[in-house]
């Protein structure tokens, strides 16, 4: 009241306006001093800020960057891959390419052109293996006279052939082969077109250095239409070939790749000359644009010109954005966009909290300032200078940070972008100006929105507010329904008069209470707290999710412990029976595979399916029922009766051993010598939908029989379950087309070729094993043997005619490149007879690039958790510490009233607890929601998912909720306790 | 009998130069029952010596004896006790807990002992402070004067060896003042309850029955009044 007196006795003494215009520039260097001042007074609460705006920023600046470089990443990889070019058109008058000049003038930036020069006609006989035709292109050649034709060749218009062997032709006269003709030979006669006769001679089979023979005609389709020149080597329904030219040699002087735009063409150097009697040729033109806004805006352009049809490189003008797609693009604006959001509110949160303490701190000083004449619009400038003050600091370093940030998450991720992007183009990070200016706008918008209502109320404090400072103190709607309930004073206290009322007091005494009611009391501001640290533990809980979704992912890929992998192919006559003895090649691979410099160990399995039988009482009919029912493959190839045909995995001796030993074998069956067997006894059921394993063998039978295959089988005959799950000799039934039985297994006098007992039923190879279940057959049942003792046996005759693969697995040596290996190991191996052809599989490789993804997908989602982590933490931190300190009073009051230490400490643990508790109550049950809408989206593509919580990560989440509130806690009575007793209970401005 | 013994009590406030001797070698004794006004300018110690008797605040040397027994050879967490059961202190600014109903902060030093809190007490205690049909108000929701009322009422619920004011009526008008010192006397005659109240107003001053003026820290007149 004094103080409003004394201002309205000055406003009625002094002239004023004057003097406020005199005074004004010592009024703002007196609020700005009185800012700077406030903002030193609370340093650690100003430094938390400062972080958290910076860490706002840097976000921001880190996932626009990120995409940005995303982006340009994809762009690069589109352009390496596929040319610059945005559309493409076919002419048959070069003045159409002069048109398209006229119609786009400066927009036209780069422009190539590649000619058609016809298609020769392969005689029937050569176009049995080759085709039809063989279409001519020009290798494409860049114009000149374009914007950017000169200088720019980083990436071409549009790529020329990938050649496979030899050059691209350089001079008329040379000719590059598409990779199929390697070999062939293109004779003269008939074509597979009435009436021509062929047009593509060579001198022997094709190779470099040969000279071909081509006479170059139109393909005409339909009536008047000229199709695509080149495309495709097969004949269509009703086409020609006319205005066919004088045949002309060409030397080969290399082979290219074919792919999916050019066909099957074989290509010449530009300059070569039309074929065509007439001298006719086609020509497709591509180009690229500058200054254009839509994809629209180039067809228009080419509508000018005169071109009624072309071809967008679609792709790229997506990554361009000049055409929508349903794109990736679109993905990453999205993520950005809805990270930028997820930052932004957490950022608001925070700060605002932070601006919102600054004012409760201070509501005495500015109800003050008010009563000594401060105008409202100066309050709120006081509070708004506080945050661009805080904003200068926070903004620049974020920039800093986020750009630095990303620089460093680039750099680590690195490999993994190469083998997510499948090219050779590397992210590398891309500063747009116009990302960070973005980043600076949005953290500008974040500042204002959380320093907006923080100012309002600063510029709404009266004094007389401010002297009660009751703001504060806002009772629950329940609390206040629980006095309103209370008639006489004693209703407050328990029946014994020795508690305060209530479950909280009865359980943990006067400090419980005090906790308690200070939480209904103050329900908002706890709010703040609980709501911040349950998007921190849910943020961290879902991390983990993703992560152990990811890991889990990419951990279905079984390998084995195997380095390097190459399969054999055996050589097979016209019986498809293998012409080696693949069964006594098995240990000899193994010694050859080992000599391999760089070759650590060598392990050698070969594959083979071989009839069999076993006591019926061994077999588990419903297992059997289960996997016909629920498995992909229909009937397992085992009936009930003990009949079935194996897949035969015979191992070198070193890999029986193992195995054996793995198993915990005798010392007999460990021996390779010894004919014996280990039946895996596991069948996966596992389809689209469900996750699952059957075992369909009980484990009784004490050997298996060995049958040898039965004489005489027709063509349409084979070993095998009818559908009905019987095995025998099956045929296809004409009319349902179902697998029906021919002949029952009883009655087809199989021999039996050989007694091998059982040594082990086992359910898995163990983890040592260098190849893996998922090496092995799916639908019949997987019996392992040692190849010596088979090939020592009576039955080898049967086993060996049974025989289609060997398959070596390799390990590294610690020193060993993986890719020099794997050639030296493939080259010793190639040159073997029994073998036709060969595989070779970089298991490493495959498992650095799975893991190299994992790791990227990791470092950038860590990240983000983390720095939004930060920011919920600090926002934990100034709430907490913030109003503690508020109440300095307060406990001095209650110190003074006789709370000893003891006590005090448990209230504040009992109301730090609450809100810890809330919080993760809160974030686990926010993330076990996100856990089952990504349980439901994951489970669509794997089966074998398991619903489960990530519970290392909500212990984390724990220990960072325990140490969050226990820091700021521990902080804030630090500085209470700082404070003397005497001082805070006297103390009338907070 | 004396209820309060003050020997030699000294408190010393930063070191070295700039030490400042907020009380020196202050000595005096309290009979049970007394009601004493300390009197003095400001900075003369007045409050200092209050919080030693309150044991709010240690003292550098000297000792406090409340019922023969010296108050600071107590641990902090004795002291607590002690606090909450020899002495009811109150306030220039009431120094009530914000989040507690007026009954609550009354009961809170018996509530914080695990005492039974006296129910014929209390409502007799509610009806002389004038505080009935408040009784389930927080703070925020009273008067000034009701606040103090209630932060008297806290420091009387105990029945304490001592009830210290440190100008409990400094933020009051002149009829709340009035009111708060009746109440305050009223306790002493009717109840017999020890009384030290620091002021500032001669006319609360002269109606103790003994007057104590510092200056400077010491000791500078001891007279009785009635």
């Amino acid at each position: 009241m004094a103080a409003k007196h004394l201002r309205a006795k000055g406003t009625g003494t002094f002239a004023r306006p004057r003097v406020q215009k005199c005074l004004s520039p010592l009024h703002a260097s007196v609020f700005a001093r009185y800012t700077l001042r406030s903002l030193a007074a609370n340093r650690v609460r100003t430094a938390v800020t400062v972080v958290g705006i910076a860490l706002a920023t840097g976000l921001l600046a880190a996932v626009l960057v990120s995409v940005t470089s995303l982006r340009a990443a994809l762009l690069a990889q589109s352009y390496a891959s596929g040319g610059v070019w945005q559309a493409g058109f076919t002419y048959e008058d070069d003045e159409k390419v002069d048109e398209l000049r006229a119609a786009t003038g400066e927009h036209l930036d780069r422009l190539a052109l590649r000619r058609d020069l016809g298609a020769a006609a392969l005689s029937a006989e050569s176009a049995e293996e080759s085709g039809t035709y063989l279409g001519v292109l020009s290798l494409p050649e860049e114009q000149a006279g374009t914007a950017r034709s000169a200088g720019d060749d980083q990436y071409a218009v549009i790529p020329g052939p990938t050649v496979a062997e030899g050059r691209l032709p350089e001079r008329a006269g040379e000719i590059a082969l598409p990779t199929y003709l390697q070999g062939a030979e293109l004779t003269a006669g008939a074509s597979e077109i009435a009436g021509v006769e062929s047009g593509a001679v060579s001198d022997g089979p094709l190779e470099m250095g040969s000279t071909v023979t081509l006479a170059l005609g139109q393909r005409h389709y339909g009536m008047d239409l000229t199709y695509r020149w080149h495309s495709g080597a097969s004949l269509m329904d009703g086409e020609t070939l006319s205005d066919v030219g004088e045949p002309r040699a060409y030397t080969v002087v290399g082979f290219v790749e074919t792919d999916y735009e050019t066909g099957n063409a074989a290509f010449v150097c530009y300059d070569e000359p039309a074929a065509t009697a007439s001298g006719e040729i086609a020509g497709t033109a591509y180009f690229s644009t500058v200054g254009y806004e839509s994809a629209s805006q180039i067809g228009d352009a080419l509508v000018a010109a005169g071109v009624d049809s072309w071809s967008y490189n679609t792709t790229l003008l997506i990554y361009q954005g000049l055409d929508r797609g349903r794109a990736i693009i679109d993905s990453l604006a999205q993520i950005a966009a809805v990270l930028a959001v997820v930052i932004m509110v957490a950022a608001v949160s925070l700060i605002s909290g932070a601006f919102t303490i600054s004012i409760s701190e201070r509501t005495r000083q500015f109800g003050l300032l008010s009563s000594l004449g401060a105008s409202r619009r100066q309050l709120r400038r006081t509070v708004l200078a506080e945050a661009a003050i805080l904003g200068l600091v926070g903004v620049p370093l974020g920039l800093a940070l986020g750009v630095g940030g990303a620089a460093v998450a680039f750099a680590v991720t690195a490999d993994g972008w190469t083998a997510m992007l499948r090219e050779t183009t590397s992210v590398s990070l891309v500063v747009a100006p116009a990302d960070l200016a973005l980043a600076v706008g949005l953290s500008a918008v974040t500042l204002l929105a959380s320093a907006f209502a923080p100012a309002l109320r600063a510029s709404r404090v009266s004094a007389v507010d401010a002297i009660r400072s009751s703001a504060d103190i806002r009772p629950s709607r329940r609390l206040l329904r629980v006095f309103a309930r209370r008639r006489t004073a004693l209703d407050d206290l328990s029946a014994d008069r020795r508690r305060p009322r209530g479950l909280a007091a009865r359980l943990g005494g006067m400090p419980a209470f005090l906790a308690r009611r200070t939480l209904a009391v103050s329900a908002g501001k706890q709010r703040v707290s609980v709501v911040a640290l349950a998007v921190s533990v849910a943020l961290l809980v879902t991390a983990g999710l993703v992560s152990d979704y990811l890991h889990g992912a990419t951990g279905y890929i079984d390998t084995g412990t195997a380095d390097l992998r190459v399969n054999l192919f055996a050589e097979t006559d016209d019986d498809y029976h293998p012409v080696g003895d693949l069964v006594a090649q098995t240990n000899a691979l193994a010694g050859r595979a080992e000599q391999v410099s760089g070759v650590r160990s060598a392990s050698v399995t070969s594959q083979g399916s071989v009839a069999f039988h076993l006591d019926a009482a061994g077999v588990d009919a419903d297992a059997l029922e289960t996997f016909m029912q629920e498995s992909p493959y229909g009937a397992y190839y085992l009936d009930a009766a003990g009949y079935g045909s194996a897949h035969l995995v015979l191992l070198d001796d070193a890999t029986w051993r193992a195995l054996a030993e793995s198993l915990g074998l005798s010392d007999a069956e460990k021996d390779p010598a010894e004919l014996s067997c280990v039946v895996l006894n596991a069948a996966s059921v596992t389809n689209d939908e469900t996750y699952g394993t059957v075992q369909p063998f009980t484990g009784a039978a004490d050997t298996i029989e060995l049958l040898a295959d039965p004489e005489n089988m027709a063509s349409d005959q084979w070993l095998g379950p009818a559908d009905d799950g019987t095995f025998g000799l099956v045929t296809t039934d004409g009319d349902t087309m179902g697998t029906v039985l021919a002949v029952p297994t009883d009655e087809l006098g199989m021999a039996a070729v050989a007694q091998v007992p059982v040594a082990a039923y086992a359910e898995g190879l163990g983890d040592a094993s260098p190849f893996s279940t998922d090496d092995l057959g799916a639908n019949a049942p997987n019996v392992i043997m040692p190849a010596r003792a088979v090939a020592a046996s009576s039955g080898c005759e049967t086993v060996r005619q049974g025989m289609s693969s060997s398959t070596v697995y390799a390990t590294l040596s610690p020193e060993a490149d993986d890719i020099e290996t794997l050639d030296a190991l493939e080259e010793a191996l190639e040159g073997i007879g029994d073998y036709g052809s060969v595989g070779t599989y970089n298991l490493v490789e495959l498992a650095r690039q799975s893991r190299a993804m994992e790791l990227t997908v990791n470092v950038f989602l860590y990240c983000f958790v983390a720095i939004t982590l930060a920011i919920s933490v600090a926002n934990v931190f100034n709430t907490i510490a913030s109003g503690l300190m508020l109440r300095t009073r307060e406990f001095a009051a209650l110190q003074s009233a006789g709370m000893g230490r003891r006590s005090f400490r448990r209230m504040i643990v009992a109301e730090c607890s609450d809100v810890a508790v809330k919080g993760l109550v809160g974030g686990v049950a926010l993330a076990t929601l996100i856990n089952y809408a990504l349980f439901q989206a994951m489970s669509a593509s794997i089966s074998t998912l398991v619903l489960e919580m990530p519970w290392g990560h909500v212990a984390l989440a724990f220990a960072v909720v325990v140490t969050v509130l226990a820091v700021s806690a521990g902080y804030a009575l630090r500085r209470t306790h700082a404070m003397n007793l005497v001082e805070a209970l006297r103390s009338d401005v907070m | 009998m004396d209820i309060l013994q003050i020997e030699h009590l000294t408190k010393t406030y930063g070191s070295g130069d700039t030490a400042v001797r907020a009380l020196d070698d202050v000595s005096f004794t309290v009979a049970a029952g007394e009601f004493v006004a300390i009197i003095g300018s400001s900075g003369s110690g007045k409050s200092t010596l209050l919080h030693m008797i309150g044991g709010v605040d240690r003292p550098t040397s000297g000792t406090v004896r409340l019922n023969g027994e010296d108050v600071f050879q107590r641990s902090d967490e004795q002291l607590a006790v002690f606090r909450r059961r020899e002495v009811g202190l109150v306030y220039q600014f009431y120094n009530l807990v914000p989040v507690l109903d007026v009954v609550e902060n009354m009961c809170l030093p018996v509530l914080m002992d695990g005492r039974a809190v006296n129910e014929k007490r209390l409502t007799n205690m509610l009806r002389v402070l004038g505080l009935e049909g408040r009784e389930h108000h927080l703070p925020n929701q009273l008067s000034g004067g009701q606040q103090q009322r209630v932060a008297i009422g806290r420091a009387l619920m105990n029945a304490p060896a001592v009830v210290l004011a440190d100008e409990p009526t400094g933020n009051l008008d002149s009829r709340n003042s009035a009111e708060i010192m009746s109440l305050l006397r009223k306790s002493n005659k009717e109840l017999g309850q020890t009384l030290i109240v620091i002021t500032h107003d001669e006319d609360i001053a002269l109606t103790a029955d003994r007057v104590i003026a510092l200056e400077d820290g010491r000791i500078a007149s001891d007279t009785r009044v009635h």
